[in-house]
């Protein structure tokens, strides 16, 4: 923390930056890590504030200290924060506040847009899961002909997995799953009991269980002592911020990093309204900025601008980029800046309670935070196609005791027979829930609000149009059916099946919008996240994205950040930036 | 929230934020440690161009002194934010005619949550006629306001209201926007602002 203090040194409007990164979450932290290392003089501008870890992080809060319980003063919520469907008491000021950040959608067609802003962007609250793709998601098109490869395959980015695991730190096991390919792992955690019985019944209908992989510390390594991070001690409250730098975060692991070269500023409060141009050459020039909290109007200059600001954040501030060389946004002379936008979905799924295991003595089993993973088991070859749709999902889920007993909702009576049934079967919840893939298509899109609508700052925002296919219903069917044919091998009872999708957005991965591909007609990106049109901006976040596949995509979002970085440190070597 | 307008020396208010209080809509504006609370009272509720557009009283009430009342100020709708909650019970004794039919699972393939007609709206952003003058003392130019106005419903009214807004809504914007269905719902608002 202290070193990052020391980068928040007053930022230069006459400098000329080596590169402006805009965000300082998982991608921009990493943008900052890898190009200090490499000796670039870099500008973060982070459009939220910095944080206080003493303050700011709750990890060791119990509701019972808050007036509210941990459930916020009555409408609260619903008039502040209503589409941070994760923010909770505890941990609402990482978020932002959708009064000041508003964007709209079609009628009918809802999106949920989850976002932070602060310095360290989502990852003070993710949810670490940390997955590979593989190249059954990277070549997707050339196995079932629906819409086109990624211009990487595995081989080319398994490197750059490597490097961003080892340094933020992921715990699992080796499970041998080409598929799903393994790295190198801290020790993994346990299964908890009920999630042995669940695995024991997955694996006799010939799927596979296994231990989620999470970027938690359940060993340190050199370098994260060196920037004061320690093991994880298992409170589970990671999503109110983790005090001890155990999970990891940009601001507990790539932005100290970034600060002890010297080489970085850090500008917090800093929102980007566009990138500038230079007239002559179509370049980039810099960076329009307005500060959030003085409301004085800046602009900085730099030699490479990183956009890094979230998936949906970047797509809108290259869309209000235009200009007379980019009248359409920047980089946008495919037209395809703003398409094939994605989320997972979930929702659908089954839950219920382990006979076995109900009345016994509650244990600690929700200190882990990371339940179990069930990978996909649909269309990986011809044995496994499934007729009706095309890709996949996986479950998240487990059947661990939290803190609340969330079955008390829906048990009936009242008194002392219902406390007592409460108690009994509080102990034994087993769930599974879909991370399912999302076809990507032209016709889900982000852009400019064509009426006008405007943020607290004056700012265009975004209209999102997004709805799901046929393919995620099919999908949804069939994930709600085996969720239930798992529960039911386990022996579950009061079995309920969860036929309802969740809304787009609503699993907070939102992908795709400037897609990166070989060909400059139809794509926004080339394979090394660089601007197809404008050779000095890179897009590093999750716009970048092909296609979804059915895991977690942070992981992904910093190996492509690292082998970003790498290229554009070469390419300016070589004079071609 | 504001940013320095170039056209005067005055900053530029861009949105209030509101929700709904009965048909009325409140929100505050701020200037450091200085709060006048915003109304807008819609009294009429009509379309152009296949937009609302809702016409009525705005009263901005000073931290010290009277409140100035400005009549016939319209607020016309922009564009919508779609919620992710339930939406309302119709309006007992509504025309059934009015009312859409809830969205139904096709050979059992999943529906998704708070879409089509199972859903409501969230956010109606409206761009309010301009407020020009000395608006009691608010430091603000006030010539294009957004209003933001959160349908967070607690009240029979507001939920009616709700229920009709998202409804008109879907008469003039949806897949299948009709004539008369928005006619019929307009009639239904404008009862309820006339109350
Ligand atoms: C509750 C929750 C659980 C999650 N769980 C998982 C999980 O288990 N696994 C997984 O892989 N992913 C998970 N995610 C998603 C994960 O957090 C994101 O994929 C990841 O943080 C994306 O990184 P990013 O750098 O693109 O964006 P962010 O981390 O959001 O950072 C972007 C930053 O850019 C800043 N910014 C935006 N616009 C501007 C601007 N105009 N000017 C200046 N700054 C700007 C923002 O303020 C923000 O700080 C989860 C997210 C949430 C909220
Ligand atoms: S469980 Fe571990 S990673 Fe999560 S907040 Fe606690 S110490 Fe940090």
């Amino acid at each position: 923390m202290q070193s990052i203090q020391a980068a928040m040194k007053p930022a230069s409007a006459k400098k000329k930056y080596d590169a402006i990164i805009i965000g300082s979450g998982a991608s921009g932290g990493m943008a900052a890590k890898e190009l200090t290392e490499r000796g670039f003089e870099v500008l973060v501008l982070e459009a939220g504030p910095m944080i206080d870890p003493l303050r700011d992080f709750n990890m060791n809060k119990f509701a019972y200290e808050s007036m509210y319980r941990g459930l916020w003063r009555p409408g609260q919520k619903q008039t502040e924060q209503w589409m941070q469907d994760t923010a909770g008491e505890f941990s609402s000021h990482f978020y932002v506040k959708d009064t000041e950040n508003p964007y709209t959608t079609d009628p009918g067609k809802p999106f949920t847009w989850v976002r932070a802003r602060i310095v360290g962007g989502k990852t003070l609250h993710w949810g670490r899961l940390s997955w590979r793709f593989s190249d059954l998601d990277f070549k997707a098109a050339s196995q079932d002909g629906f819409d086109v490869d990624w211009p990487i395959d595995y081989k080319e980015i398994a490197p750059y997995y490597d490097k961003a695991e080892e340094w933020i730190g992921v715990s699992g096991n080796r499970d041998g799953l080409w598929w799903q390919p393994d790295g190198n792992y801290l020790p993994p955690m346990a299964l908890t009991c009920g999630d042995q019985i669940l695995k024991s019944a997955t694996e006799k209908l010939g799927w596979k269980l296994i231990q989620p992989r999470v970027a938690m510390l359940t060993q340190v390594k050199d370098h994260h002592r060196k920037h004061g991070r320690a093991q994880c001690h298992y409170c589970g409250s990671c999503g109110n911020g983790c005090s001890v730098g155990a999970m990891f975060n940009s601001l507990s692991s790539t932005l100290p990093a970034a600060a002890v070269t010297g080489k970085m500023t850090l500008r917090p409060n800093s929102i980007v309204r566009h990138i500038t141009v230079d007239q002559n050459t179509g370049k980039a020039k810099g960076v329009a900025v307005v500060d959030r909290v003085t409301r004085q109007e800046i602009e900085f200059i730099g030699k490479v601008v990183i956009v890094a600001g979230s998936t949906l954040e970047s797509t809108r501030l290259l869309l209000n980029s235009t200009s007379d060389a980019h009248p359409k946004g920047l980089g946008n002379s495919s037209g395809v800046l703003g398409r094939y936008l994605v989320d997972h979905f979930g929702g659908t799924g089954a839950s219920g309670y382990l006979p076995m295991l109900a009345g016994r003595d509650p244990v600690n089993e929700d200190g882990k935070s990371s339940g179990i993973f069930v990978p996909r088991f649909r269309n990986l070859d011809a044995r496994t196609k499934h007729p009706k749709y095309l890709r996949g999902y996986g479950f998240e889920g487990g059947a661990s005791i939290g803190s609340f007993p969330g079955n008390a909702r829906r048990t009936p009576g009242f008194g002392k027979e219902f406390k007592k049934t409460v108690r009994r079967w509080y102990v034994a919840p087993v769930s599974l829930t879909t991370r399912a893939n999302m076809l990507s298509r032209f016709e889900n899109y982000v852009e400019i609000d064509p009426d006008g609508v405007v943020d607290a700052w004056g700012i265009p925002v975004l209209k999102i149009h997004i709805q799901h296919s046929e393919n995620e219903r099919e999908m949804g069917r069939d994930a709600a059916e085996s969720a239930t044919e798992i529960l039911k091998k386990a022996g579950a009872v009061e079995i309920r099946t969860q036929n309802v999708m969740t809304a787009p957005g609503r699993i907070i991965h939102e992908l795709g919008t400037a897609r990166m591909g070989n060909d400059p007609k139809t794509s926004v990106l080339n394979k090394y996240n660089q601007s197809h049109d404008v050779k000095n901006v890179f897009v590093t976040d999750g716009a970048a994205f092909v296609g979804a596949a059915n895991q977690n995509p942070t992981l992904t979002i910093l190996a492509l950040t690292i082998r970003a970085c790498e290229y554009l440190t070469e390419e300016m070597k070589r004079g071609n930036i | 929230m504001f940013t320095k307008s170039k056209a005067v020396s005055r900053l530029k208010l861009h949105t209030i934020n509101v929700n709904p209080s009965g048909a009325e809509m409140i929100g505050q504006i701020e200037s450091g440690k200085s709060i006048w609370q915003f109304n807008f009272l819609p009294t009429r509720a009509r379309l152009a161009d296949w937009r609302l557009v809702l016409t009525g009283a705005v009263t901005i009430t000073p931290p010290i002194g009277q409140p100035k009342t400005i009549n016939g100020v319209t607020a016309r709708l922009l564009s919508t934010q779609g919620s992710t909650a339930l939406p309302p019970e119709p309006p007992v004794g509504i025309d059934r005619t009015l009312i859409p039919p809830a969205e139904v699972s096709v050979n059992g393939l999943p529906l998704t949550e708070y879409t089509g007609n199972d859903g409501s709206i969230g956010v109606m952003f409206l761009k309010l006629s301009a407020l020009t003058g000395n608006v009691a003392g608010v430091p603000y130019d006030l010539s294009a306001v957004q209003l933001n106005a959160r349908l967070w419903a607690n009240s029979n009214l507001e939920r009616e209201l709700l229920w009709l807004y998202s409804a008109l809504l879907m008469a003039t914007q949806g897949p299948q926007s009709d004539g008369k269905w928005a006619e019929g719902l307009l009639a239904e608002i404008n009862k309820r602002l006339a109350k």
